[in-house]
């Protein structure tokens, strides 16, 4: 495997520990899905309660790693999509399924990224999730350079309150 | 399908139709929601939603579609290219049968299994068609011109994955609604067959024949016609003895999901119907009952062509025995049928089979059965003269 696949391969990896650990159901997308620039489906079938109507979520999410060390800057961190097309779709996604950008942030010694011992098995660092729905239209051919908050940590709390905004109905926008 | 020709395919769902699709299948709409979307939960399982925008040109229809689909898939325990076929076709009944046969395992079968195969669903909907009109035991001409109507705007879809499966696309308008019905002639026709079927199939299950028989004297429902389409429908190892497990036919309907025509519930109309290939010998049976007593023993003239000589040599020098005819009947419809043939008989098959094309004509009573038709009683054949 090349150190690229071994990244996707983590973020599935941390991706399905996180969904499974806040009991939602993870699944690598289909083929179908795959063509549409979806990576992982979540789902998650809870009643939140009154006013919540919302009980049977799908979240799209399409996966990234990187070893860069993102810039930190307003509770931010950045980061640099590669493909415009995927951002494009990103940002023109409708609001449900909700689809996601999620990016772990991996330590650049390749020997850190994950540690396993009779203790603890150690995945080091995390991902941050955003939505680039509504984002404004790039204008570089290349890519371009979105911002991921850092309260917005894929974790298995954070997915929870995810699904939570989701089930009210609440608009995932970009925050630029 | 490749995933390219699915997501093809999902653009060109309408909303409504998958809208009207889920409703006609248990999901209710759920009030309150925001945004230009039908949000509709499932009667059963109050958790199970769907999420279908109203737009066809919303930027995330397709990929909201793809979802739509896979759960209904998912709760429908079927493959998604199926449900997608469905979704494609919401104003039309569509009747599937599946054949699980050793044979169709591969999702093969013979070319002549298949032609009977497509031959024997078109009958049996024609003959539930006239049954519909005209509730006898027994149509000597399936030639109704409703019947033939809904007949001629049926159409063929694609074969699909699991043991072998054909499908038959029934629009539901398909014929002008001059019979004063209160539903569409096409969803009398599909809910006749798959019902007439199914009580069949329980009488041989649970009762009798007989008893299934008699109990629709004053308006028959099953008639020799539609029993004979089954028969015909069935995988043929023709003179190969039955194997316990010889493997079954189904019949599958996926109701149209228009509004102003719900689907029977499974009490009603069961949407499934196995019939099992040890039943075939008490369909025929029942098949023989419908039939006028007359037709029994009547001898009839045929025309048609020699198909296989099996006949052996005997102590004269002479060949006779077994020879399979393709005998043209009176409503078009052509069958195989055997016959034990003199030496004299059987020198006029040699002759006609060697002549390639070449008919025959000759009088006999036809004696149908599950798996061979047989002439008995032959008094005449010969050959007939070229038409040029």
């Amino acid at each position: 495997m090349t150190p690229q696949d071994i990244e996707a391969e983590l973020s599935y990896a941390y991706l399905h520990a996180v969904a499974s650990h806040a009991s939602v159901a993870c699944q690598v997308a289909s083929r179908m899905h795959d063509g549409l620039g979806i990576d992982a489906m979540l789902t998650l079938r809870h009643d939140f309660g009154p006013p919540a109507i919302l009980t049977d979520i799908t979240l799209h999410l399409q996966l990234k790693a990187t070893t860069r060390t993102p810039v930190h800057n307003d509770g931010r961190f950045s980061y640099f999509l590669k493909d415009a097309q995927e951002y494009e779709r990103l940002r023109k996604a409708s609001s449900l399924p909700p689809r996601l950008l999620a990016v772990l942030f991996l330590p650049t010694p390749q020997a850190d990224w994950l540690t396993c011992a009779a203790e603890q098995l150690v995945l080091r660092k995390c991902a941050y999730w955003t939505s680039l729905r509504g984002a404004p239209a790039s204008k570089n051919d290349s890519g371009q350079t979105v911002y991921l908050p850092d309260t917005q940590v894929l974790s298995p709390d954070g997915l929870r309150a995810l699904f939570e905004r989701v089930a009210h109905q609440e608009e995932l926008l970009y925050v630029p | 399908m490749s995933p390219d020709d699915q997501r093809r395919v999902l653009a060109t769902l309408t909303p409504m139709a998958v809208r009207h699709y889920a409703q006609s299948r248990g999901w209710i709409s759920v009030e309150g929601v925001r945004g230009r979307i039908w949000l509709l939960r499932h009667q059963a399982h109050p958790l199970r939603q769907l999420v279908i925008p109203m737009d066809a040109d919303d930027p995330g229809f397709v990929d909201a579609m793809a979802d739509v689909l896979q759960r209904l898939a998912e709760l429908e325990g079927r493959v998604l290219e199926v449900v997608l076929s469905d979704l494609q076709t919401p104003d039309a009944d569509v009747l599937r049968v599946r054949v699980v046969h050793r044979d169709s395992d591969a999702g093969q079968l013979s070319l002549t299994s298949d032609v009977m195969l497509r031959d024997g669903a078109r009958r049996a909907l024609l003959a539930a068609a006239c049954s519909v009109i005209h509730p006898v035991t027994y149509h000597p001409r399936m030639t109704r011109s409703e019947a033939e109507s809904l007949l001629a705007a049926c159409r063929a879809g694609q074969t699909e994955f699991g043991s072998y499966v054909i499908k038959v696309i029934c629009p539901l308008y398909a014929v002008p609604e001059t019979l004063d019905l209160y539903e569409p002639f096409t969803r009398r026709v599909v809910r006749h067959l798959m019902k007439t079927t199914a009580e069949l199939v329980d009488s041989i299950e649970q009762t009798s024949i007989e008893t299934y028989i008699d109990a629709q004297k004053e308006r028959p429902r099953l008639s020799a016609n539609l029993c004979e389409a089954l028969l015909r429908m069935q995988t043929r190892d023709d003179e190969q003895p039955r194997e316990r497990d010889a493997g079954h036919l189904e019949l599958l309907t996926a109701w149209a999901s228009d509004p102003h025509v719900p689907p029977p519930t499974p009490t009603q109309v069961p949407s499934r119907v196995v019939i099992k290939a040890e039943y075939l010998p008490e369909i025929e049976r029942a098949a023989s009952l419908l039939r006028p007593a007359a037709m029994r023993t009547r001898e009839e003239l045929f025309i048609g062509t020699v198909e296989t000589l099996d006949g052996t040599v005997g102590a004269d020098g002479r060949r006779s025995g077994d020879v399979t005819f393709s005998l043209l009947l009176r409503d078009s419809e052509s069958i195989r049928a055997r016959a034990t043939l003199s030496s004299e008989d059987y020198d006029v098959a040699l002759q006609a089979h060697q002549g390639g094309i070449a008919y025959v004509r000759l009088n006999g009573v036809l004696r149908r059965g599950p798996r061979i038709n047989r002439i008995t009683s032959l008094r005449s054949l010969e050959l007939l003269e070229s038409a040029d």
